[in-house]
């Protein structure tokens, strides 16, 4: 078995961030793992673009050091709870971004 | 400005609507605080509370909550800010929320000045900034000329902390807003009172959520912030739960999409050298955002019909169907398309948008699921219709739910028939709705789209 990120993680989040947008974060356990990480070049917009059909200029990403974590803030397909949706809030689109290379 | 005070503290609860503990809020209430602030607000849950179908929570959630508040800062001769009432801040939320007010003056034997802001704006105002230069586009936003301003069906601004400070300068004790910025509920008084503008927005994001920035995750309750000259402490007032510099720092990236650049009514707050430190076993001292005065915008929030909608639902276990999900839903295409047009003329079903979730392949996340192929013992269908009228979504959905439960499998001679888990098996969900707008818009004054009405509550 190839070393995801998901086994580096202890925690997700994901909400939408107004009707337009969702937003991932990504919890380390420690500074170390999260420093590991982002050395390691894990998250990058354009992996993220790749793995969503998006282009990288769309996903945003943030190395937030205070809680360990990394954001990544991505369009919404459809507006929240708009005709088409599935996800009304959100709270299930981060689960491609758990089987990124790590 | 610098304050007359050393500190200024204040309670926040989670949400009006989720609960807290009243022990906790009495245990507040003892610290003196100079406020309490709560919101009610959410876009979470889709168009549906600003389209004007129903807001978030039923009136006995709002109300348990509201009248211990009210009961609790009228007591106490503290004022008690609520915004974006009803959860979208619709002017008829606001006035259900003064309902449930005055209930709760005679309950409790109170009397007290009540505001209320509101915050809907005419498609004609917004028109105007349009023409003149003065509405601009956030990241990313539909489309949004004058044809989509006029189809809105409700538009609301959302307020900065200006609306709430003109309400308490007219006398409030209560104040009901529509649509505000979480923040602007909790940083109105500590700016009013000179406190720093980068502390005071910062305290207000960190507390917006009540006890949501505290650990382990449990339900929502009241936070204590306490704003001193350089740096603010907050800390929840449940003993079961602390905070500390992972839970607050990790409540900065809540429901943002950046979370080193807070975007404010007036103002703009540099949160890159952020420092959050243990104040106790179970406090935080949070330092470091810098705000600095910006252009004055007020975001807007609308919503618009999209059309009728009505949905059905059904599972398969025939493993022919399952191997070849496209084949089968591909196969009865053709039949629903002639039998719309024998109930509804030519180009019947051309007039409807259907949408096809099957669950145990994308379900979840539709055309962003990465993994194409199918495996599994069954599958879960979600089929909804919309058209513009419902006599069209009726007869549509009936013919696509007839054809799809009697689809031919593409592995027999003949087809089996679907399962389908009640009798109903086809449901009218009513007018759809989505946010058709991302853009705010220049105002002469913070005060220009919002009203403000004052009256006096009387026990």
């Amino acid at each position: 078995m190839t070393a995801t990120l998901r086994d580096r993680l202890v925690s997700v989040r994901s909400k939408n961030a107004g009707p337009f947008t969702v937003t991932f974060d990504l919890f380390f356990p420690d500074a170390a793992a999260f420093d590991d990480a982002v050395a390691a070049k894990i998250v990058t917009p354009e992996r993220v673009a790749e793995l969503y059909g998006l282009s990288p200029a769309q996903v945003l990403v943030f190395n937030f050091a205070p809680a360990s974590a990394i954001k990544v803030s991505i369009p919404r397909a459809v507006p929240g709870g708009g005709p088409g949706d599935s996800d009304v809030a959100g709270g299930q689109q981060f689960a491609p971004l758990l089987s990124l290379p790590a | 400005m610098t304050p007359d005070d050393a500190s200024i503290s204040f309670l926040s609860i989670g949400s009006v609507g989720t609960g807290f503990l009243e022990s906790s809020l009495e245990r507040g209430l003892a610290l003196n605080p100079a406020f309490i602030g709560a919101d009610a607000g959410s876009v979470d849950g889709g168009p549906n509370a600003l389209a004007g179908v129903a807001p978030g929570w039923p009136e006995i959630n709002f109300y348990r909550d509201l009248s211990i508040l009210i009961k609790g800062a009228v007591t106490a001769g503290i004022p008690l800010l609520v915004g974006s009432c009803a959860t979208s801040g619709r002017d008829w939320g606001v006035d259900w929320f003064a309902d449930m007010a005055r209930r709760a003056a005679k309950e409790f034997g109170l009397s007290f000045n009540l505001a209320k802001i509101y915050a809907e704006i005419e498609p004609d105002l917004v028109v105007e900034r349009l023409e003149a230069g003065r509405l601009h586009a956030l990241e990313p936003a539909p489309a949004y000329q004058a044809a989509d301003i006029r189809r809105s069906t409700r538009i609301v601004g959302v307020m900065g902390a200006e609306p709430f400070l003109a309400a308490l300068e007219q006398g409030a004790d209560v104040v009901l807003a529509g649509r505000a910025t979480d923040t602007a509920i909790f940083a109105a008084i500590p700016l009013s009172r000179g406190f720093d503008p980068g502390l005071s927005w910062h305290a207000a994001k960190i507390a917006e959520c009540g006890s949501s920035c505290a650990e382990p995750r449990r339900r929502l309750d009241v936070l204590h912030v306490e704003i001193g000259q350089d740096s603010f402490v907050v800390q929840p007032l449940n003993d079961g739960i602390r905070c500390t510099p992972f839970s607050v720092a990790a409540h900065q990236l809540h429901e943002v999409a950046d979370p080193y650049t807070m975007v404010e009514p007036g103002w703009i707050t540099d949160l890159r050298n952020v420092s959050y430190e243990p104040a106790s076993d179970r406090a935080v001292r949070v330092s470091g955002a810098k705000a600095e005065p910006a252009p004055y915008t007020v975001k807007l929030e609308g919503v618009e019909r999209v059309g009728a909608q009505r949905m059905f639902m059904c599972s398969v276990r025939d493993p022919t169907i399952l191997e070849n999900l496209d084949g089968w839903v591909g196969g009865i295409q053709g039949d629903i398309r002639s039998r719309c047009e024998e109930l509804l003329g030519p180009g019947g079903y051309e007039r409807c948008t259907v949408t096809t979730r099957i669950y145990g392949r994308n379900g979840t996340m539709g055309e962003r699921e990465p993994i194409k192929s199918f495996e599994g013992h069954e599958a879960f269908l979600v089929v909804d219709v919309i058209a513009d009228d419902d006599a069209t979504c009726e007869a549509a959905t009936s013919v696509i739910w007839y054809a799809f439960m009697h689809a031919k499998s593409p592995g027999w001679r003949g087809g089996t028939t679907v399962a389908w888990p009640f009798p109903q098996s086809i449901h009218k969900l009513g007018d759809v709705f989505r946010f058709n707008v991302h853009h705010v818009i220049e105002v002469d004054d913070p005060l220009e789209t919002f009203r403000i009405e004052l009256e006096e509550v009387q026990a």
